[in-house]
């Protein structure tokens, strides 16, 4: 429901660009922009989305390498299937669409029309390689035997993945929409507030996958490592792994 | 303030304080008053872990009673002595009083101090005894009914498997293990201790430690599915003597009081009408020893459609001497017997026996066949006489034998 | 948006309020929504009511047959999911609404169209919930959905997942709502409103949104884990696919206990409004007020497991959630006081408002207090899932919440509709409630010591809970004819009501330096602000009573309010807008897909189903057409 959300903050990022202008003197307690402010919040919201599911995945990090090794369980377990080189590049690609989220913002505020629409595009179509690398990822899984229901691992892989994957999605569809308003003239100096916003949450986005990343790939499964370790041990605690 | 209203203050406030006298004597009236009337209160604690539990609610039942008093008092109190006369009158604008704040910070939290000592101390002494059993009584919690093992270490009994009746000798530590190879269940005899939940994929312990001869009323108290409420069931505190003469009797088999009942009086046989029932029931020491059990291993982790999670049914042996049918909804006579024959669903709903035996399933011949056979499925020397229940004033009489 | 709102540039004028079924539809006005909130609640209210009375129909002797078993099962879910989540949030939601723009001087909240976007979301899943009953397949796995009992090898029908897909839309709806809040909160206060200014129910408003927007993620992760489970075979609640029923209870508690502050920080908001008032006295102690509020709030997070003690997590685990839980007594505890401390030497006046907000601080410290029972976890073994429960939390939630709402019609009331509410009738209304709330809920704190599990369709003759039922079911009753009161109450009132001026209470706060009921615009011109308790000063001058003479010089808020409407002015005001509606019926389509499972279309790997398609098409086609569409 997080995506619904967001997808709603992004339209109305978008739908104050007409009149943000024809009002003489916004009016703002804070000083601080609402939209930019109400992104805040929903990036705020979205760390709790974010957290419970990391914590699901946590739960049940274990539980399939320790069914394994009893000789129970079906199918592929992490240590056998995760490619940590390949998914380390898309990682990196999705870093750089930071980068050129960073420069399109800056072009905006130079007032510097086809700089924008050249990073906004880049930044888009970065974030189309990483969904590419991850639909690829996927399917060579289901091809090793690894389905949605195979085992507790792929379960908590892939939701936890494609929710992430998702937000990737919704963030691309709107860098897209931004390039094509700014082709049609739409997006002028004074309303680089619609390009930041989307920086925002875009930088959201890529921060959540370092740790994704982290916690999933690049922690091994098969030896007992203090973070992971830390975190059993707390679940453990409140009856959970 | 002058003379007058200040008498009139004090009046006020005598009377508040009577009122309230009287209030705090109603209430403890009342409380026992309603606790000895069913055999499910939680007010006549039969065990040492119930007792503990009574103590400390004792404490902050009066705790809560006194900060409960004090606040109405304040607010009656209030309300009397500052309501509105001169419309035009407006009070002093007071903002606040720090210390009066600080207070009434600091007070609450040292009466929450004085609860929350004694109930960590309970916690840790409640967990350490369920580890420190002597007596381990395993309890599969089915769709709705229990399933009762004796584990190694019960004696005579160990390796019996019964249903919702659950004997055990007087004095010993008793440590429930309780399983569920389907949904969340609750086990909780009000009189013997707290209720705990059990949960599929866990495995948790229930200590209970009592010297007080009783059958005692337990009852499913999380929410299972249809017949919940219907989840009942019983246990009875019995002399290690007459405890051993049971579980005997349960590995015995049936008895002579049987033969009239089985083909050509051998007891190692089953009445015909009963081979419906062997999918689900077993009889100790007859061919009926096919159905599932809740204890082995698929039918822990099975909780598909058609698994044993659902399809086991109660182990009948000793049917006879059961203080009731279907978990405590009827008492076991034989005309209850056969009317939940007649039609299961009727008597507990959504009852999984109720897919294979409806309405006419059963011939009225088939069913007496049933109800002579399983009412006589007792030791020959009878069934264990079973006593009273300590603390409470109905007694419900246990309807067997 | 919020520029606009708040622009006071001359353009168009707007000050006669359009009429007619569209104009509602395609209303972004607060103070509308505000009201389609609170009768959509109210009818919910009443619903879940009815609900209730039959569960007491059913309760009142042994071995009642009246309803089956599964329809039981029904009934309680029902009602609880509705009182909570149609009944009492949408209600505070009203007031957050009407009440929280005005208290701060704004012209609307922040962003108009998704505060409409809100209100027809929650009404869509509303709707997906309660159309379960002309299935005959209406939710029935409680209030609180423990898996595995929701999942598909225990529920195959579609019981659960009305509920599962229903409360899933009605957390956007919530959450939407809330970011609204919060920005306008922040953002759209009048000049001079300081935040240690804001009245206390802005606060409120602010720090019950806050709860929202944490709590929520957190049942939509569970909510979503549990879609997957009944439609995509997963199985992260079951134990045998290598899941564990355990994570769908913390993922639900962390969320559920939040849930419960969100359920009565509103009425705590509004009884810090009105007792003042009719103290004639400021709230006693204003900053520790707004610290208790956020403490409450904070340590809500930190205390889930408390719903958890008979689960076995261990000693430990029980120890500090024992501990954390027993903390909340605290702020909880100087609220109360502090109210008492606010009428203390006051000069108190009785209205209807006044004794639903006095009856909330009397009958809301029994819940708490058997709440703080329960957090002594041995205790609570013997407790949970009894009728003790269920006591303490009617206690809170009806004692507290509902009296808090109640005494926040009677006080507002005037505002919305201009008229007065009667107060002879009001007065019986709240000595029938009282009464009969007691009968009902006082004698299950018997039925729960005398061990009656909550959640039994019936009960056997020798449980001994006869009697006190038969008490519990007749104070139903009197409850009952206590809401058909309230009812006339309003009927009479809407008939032949007598006016009530701006300001009919002598209040404080900005919300009555207007007309009743106010213009579109609200103010004519932003109001400024010197102090708390603005119209008091501007009344009665400063603590010490030194009156001050309005004169030429220093006029009051509400003459100046006065003056600027006189003069027609033509306030700029966003123009309405249908597309809010639009989307909240893409989300109901794509409810409706799914749970019908309807025709589907295979494209490669991708099973399409159409309706659930055209659903979310929908949706993101009104979503963009929004965001395009000038805001005026
Ligand atoms: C409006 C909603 C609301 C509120 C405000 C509360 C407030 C509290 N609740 Fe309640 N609670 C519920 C709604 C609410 N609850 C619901 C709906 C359930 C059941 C859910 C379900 O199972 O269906 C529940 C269940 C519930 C449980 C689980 C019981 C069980 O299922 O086994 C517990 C356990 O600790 C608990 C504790 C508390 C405590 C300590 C408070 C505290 O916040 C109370 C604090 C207030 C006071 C203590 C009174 C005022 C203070 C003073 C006068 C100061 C002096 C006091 C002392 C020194 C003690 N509640
Ligand atoms: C704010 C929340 C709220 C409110 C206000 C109420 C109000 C009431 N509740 Fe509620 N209740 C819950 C929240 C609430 N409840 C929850 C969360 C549960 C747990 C559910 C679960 O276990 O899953 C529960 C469970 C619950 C049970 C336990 C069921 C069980 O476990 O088996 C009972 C039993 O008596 C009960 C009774 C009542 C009664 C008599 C009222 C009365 O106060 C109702 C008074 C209102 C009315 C009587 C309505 C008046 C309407 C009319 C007079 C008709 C007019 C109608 C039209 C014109 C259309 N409730
Ligand atoms: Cu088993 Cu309830
Ligand atoms: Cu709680």
């Amino acid at each position: 429901m997080a995506q619904a959300v967001a997808t709603l903050e992004h339209a109305h990022g978008a739908g104050d660009v007409e009149h943000a202008e024809h009002a003489d003197h916004p009016h703002s307690s804070t000083g601080l922009d609402s939209r930019k402010l109400l992104m805040w919040l929903f990036l705020a919201s979205d760390c709790m989305f974010f957290g419970s599911l990391i914590a699901m995945y946590m739960i049940y990090r274990g539980d399939a390498e320790r069914m394994f090794l009893a000789g129970q369980g079906a199918g592929p377990v992490p240590h056998e299937i995760l490619d940590i080189p390949y998914t380390s590049i898309s990682a990196f690609v999705l870093l750089m669409s930071s980068l050129t989220m960073v420069l399109a913002l800056a072009s905006i505020q130079r007032g510097n029309q086809r700089g924008l629409r050249v990073w906004l595009s880049a930044t888009a179509a970065l974030g189309l390689v990483f969904l590419g690398g991850q639909l690829f990822e996927f399917t060579t899984f289901y091809r090793e035997g690894l389905g949605l229901t195979t085992n507790i691992f792929s379960m908590s892989f892939f939701t936890l993945t494609g929710f992430h994957g998702a937000h990737v999605t919704i963030g691309v569809i709107w860098l897209i929409s931004l390039v094509i308003v700014s082709l049609r003239g739409g997006v002028r100096q004074g309303q680089s507030m619609n390009i930041e916003i989307a920086g925002l949450y875009w930088h959201f986005v890529d921060i959540v996958w370092i740790v994704i990343f982290t916690l999933v790939y690049l922690i091994p499964y098969d030896k007992v490592e203090t973070v992971t370790h830390e975190a059993e041990q707390g679940f453990r605690l409140i009856g959970l792994g | 303030m002058h003379r007058g209203s200040t008498g009139g203050r004090r009046r006020t406030l005598m009377r508040l304080v009577t009122l309230f006298a009287l209030l705090v004597m109603a209430v403890g009236v009342l409380l026992p008053a309603v606790s000895a009337e069913s055999p499910y209160t939680t007010l006549t604690p039969q065990s040492s872990q119930a007792d503990d539990i009574q103590w400390l609610y004792r404490l902050v039942f009066f705790l809560a009673l006194v900060v409960f008093i004090g606040v109405q008092i304040a607010i009656v109190y209030t309300v009397l002595r500052y309501r509105r006369r001169a419309n035009d009158e407006r009070p002093e604008q007071l903002h606040g009083n720090k210390t009066l704040e600080v207070v009434w910070t600091i007070v609450p939290a040292i009466v929450l101090l004085a609860i929350f000592i004694p109930t960590v101390r309970t916690i840790y002494a409640h967990a350490d005894e369920a580890e420190a059993g002597n007596f381990t009584v395993e309890v599969y919690a089915k769709q709705w009914w229990w399933e009762i093992h004796y584990a190694d270490d019960t004696g005579a009994a160990a390796g019996v498997i019964t249903a919702n009746d659950i004997v055990v000798p007087q004095g010993k530590d008793v440590v429930f293990k309780l399983f569920s190879n389907n949904v969340i269940h609750s086990f909780w005899v009000p009189q013997l201790s707290g209720k705990l939940d059990v949960m599929p994929g866990h495995v948790n312990k229930l200590p209970i430690s009592t010297d007080n001869l009783g059958m005692y009323f337990g009852q499913c108290a999380e929410f299972c599915g249809d017949s919940h409420a219907l989840m009942r069931f019983k246990v009875i505190v019995q002399p290690q003597e007459v405890f051993d003469q049971w579980a005997a009797g349960w590995k015995a088999g049936p008895s002579q009081t049987s033969a009239e009942f089985v083909p050509d009086g051998d007891l190692t046989k089953i009445p015909a009408a009963f081979g419906l029932c062997l999918a689900c029931h077993q009889v100790e020491g007859t061919t009926a020893s096919i159905a599932p059990e809740g204890l082995d291993e698929e039918a822990l982790t099975d909780t598909g459609e058609m698994g044993p999670a659902k399809y086991a049914g109660p182990n009948l042996s000793l049917m006879g001497c059961r203080t009731t049918i279907a978990a405590g909804v009827l008492p076991n006579t034989p005309e209850n017997m056969a009317k939940w024959l007649y039609d299961p669903r009727a008597i507990k709903p959504g009852v999984y026996m109720g897919e294979v035996i409806q309405k006419g399933s059963l011939t009225d011949e088939q069913i007496q066949e049933l109800v002579d056979y399983l009412e006589s499925l007792k030791p020959a020397e009878g069934c264990p006489q079973i006593p009273a229940q300590p603390g409470v004033e109905e007694q419900v009489t246990p309807s067997n034998p | 948006m919020a520029s606009i709102a708040q622009s006071q540039t001359v353009a168009q004028p707007m000050t006669k309020p359009a009429a007619g079924i569209w104009s509602w539809m395609t209303t972004i006005d607060h103070k509308r929504i505000g009201l389609l909130y609170g009768v959509s609640a109210f009818f919910f209210l009443l619903l879940g009511g009815l609900e209730a009375l039959v569960i007491r129909a059913q309760l009142a002797r042994p071995n009642s047959d009246l309803v089956s078993a599964q329809r039981y099962n029904e009934l309680f879910t029902m009602h609880g999911t509705t009182m909570i989540f149609l009944a009492v949030m949408p209600l505070s939601s009203a007031f957050f609404n009407y009440i929280m723009p005005l208290q701060i001087g704004a012209r609307d909240v922040a962003f108009p169209r998704l505060n409409a976007f809100s209100f027809w979301v929650f009404l869509a899943g509303a709707i997906v919930i309660n159309m379960s009953w002309f299935f005959n397949e209406a939710p029935n796995q409680g209030w609180y959905g423990y898996s595995p009992l929701t999942g598909k090898a225990w529920s195959p029908g579609r019981n659960v997942d009305f509920w599962m897909l229903g409360l899933q839309i009605l957390g956007v709806a919530s959450m939407a709502a809330s970011f609204n809040f919060i920005v306008t909160i922040f953002n759209m206060r009048c000049p001079g409103m300081k935040m240690m200014r804001m009245p206390i129910f802005t606060w409120s408003t602010l720090i019950v949104s806050m709860l929202i927007i944490f709590a929520f993620p957190a049942i939509t992760v569970a909510l979503l884990l549990l879609s997957f489970d009944r439609f995509a075979g997963t199985g992260f609640y079951e134990a045998a696919a290598g899941g564990d029923p355990l994570l769908w209870q913390h993922l639900f508690w962390v969320f559920g206990h939040p849930e419960v502050y969100i359920l009565i920080l509103p009425a705590f908001g509004i009884v810090s409004e009105i007792i003042p008032v009719f103290s004639r006295k400021p709230l006693f102690g204003y900053s520790v007020m707004v610290y208790a509020l956020a403490a409450i709030a904070f340590l809500g997070f930190g205390v889930w497991a408390h719903h958890m003690f008979t689960v076995g997590l261990g000693p430990t685990a029980n120890a500090i959630f024992a501990g954390s839980t027993m903390l909340i007594a605290i702020p909880t505890g100087v609220k109360i006081f502090n109210w008492i401390g606010t009428m203390y030497k006051g000069s108190l006046r009785f209205t209807a408002a006044m004794l639903f907000a006095v009856g909330l601080v009397s009958q809301f410290v029994i819940g708490g207090l058997s709440g703080v029972m329960h957090a002594v976890v041995p205790v609570d073994t013997q407790q949970n899932d009894s009728y003790f429960i269920i006591a303490h939390f009617h206690y809170v939630l009806f004692g507290g919440s509902v009296f808090g709402l109640l005494a926040g019609i009677y006080y507002w009331g005037p505002k919305f509709s201009g008229k007065m509410l009667s107060e002879r009738i009001g007065k019986w209304h709240f000595w029938l409630t009282f009464v009969g709330f007691n009968l009902t809920f006082f004698p299950m704190h018997f039925l729960g010591l005398a061990g009656m599990p909550r959640r039994y369709y019936t009960y056997a003759e020798d449980s001994g809970w006869g009697p006190w039922n038969a008490v519990v079911s007749f104070g139903a009753l009197v409850l009952g004819i206590s809401f058909l009161v309230f009812l006339f109450n309003i009927l009479h009132t809407i008939r032949h009501g007598e006016r009530a001026g701006d300001d009919p209470w002598d209040a404080a706060t900005l919300e009555w330096a207007i007309s009743s009921p106010p213009p579109v615009y609200n103010f004519a011109v932003l109001p400024t602000v010197t102090r708390r308790d603005q119209l008091w000063w501007d009344k009665y001058g400063d603590e010490h009573g030194h009156a001050h003479v309005p004169n030429e010089e220093v006029s009051t808020t509400a003459e100046i309010q006065q003056r600027a409407n006189a003069a027609h002015p033509h306030v700029h005001l966003p123009n309405p807008s249908y597309f809010p509606l639009l989307a909240a019926v893409g989300f109901f389509t794509f409810a409706l897909g799914i749970l019908f499972h309807d025709p589907a279309i295979t494209i490669g790997l991708l099973h399409l189903p159409i309706v659930a398609a055209a659903g979310m098409a929908l949706l993101i086609i009104s979503i963009y057409a929004w965001a395009f569409e000038p805001a005026g």
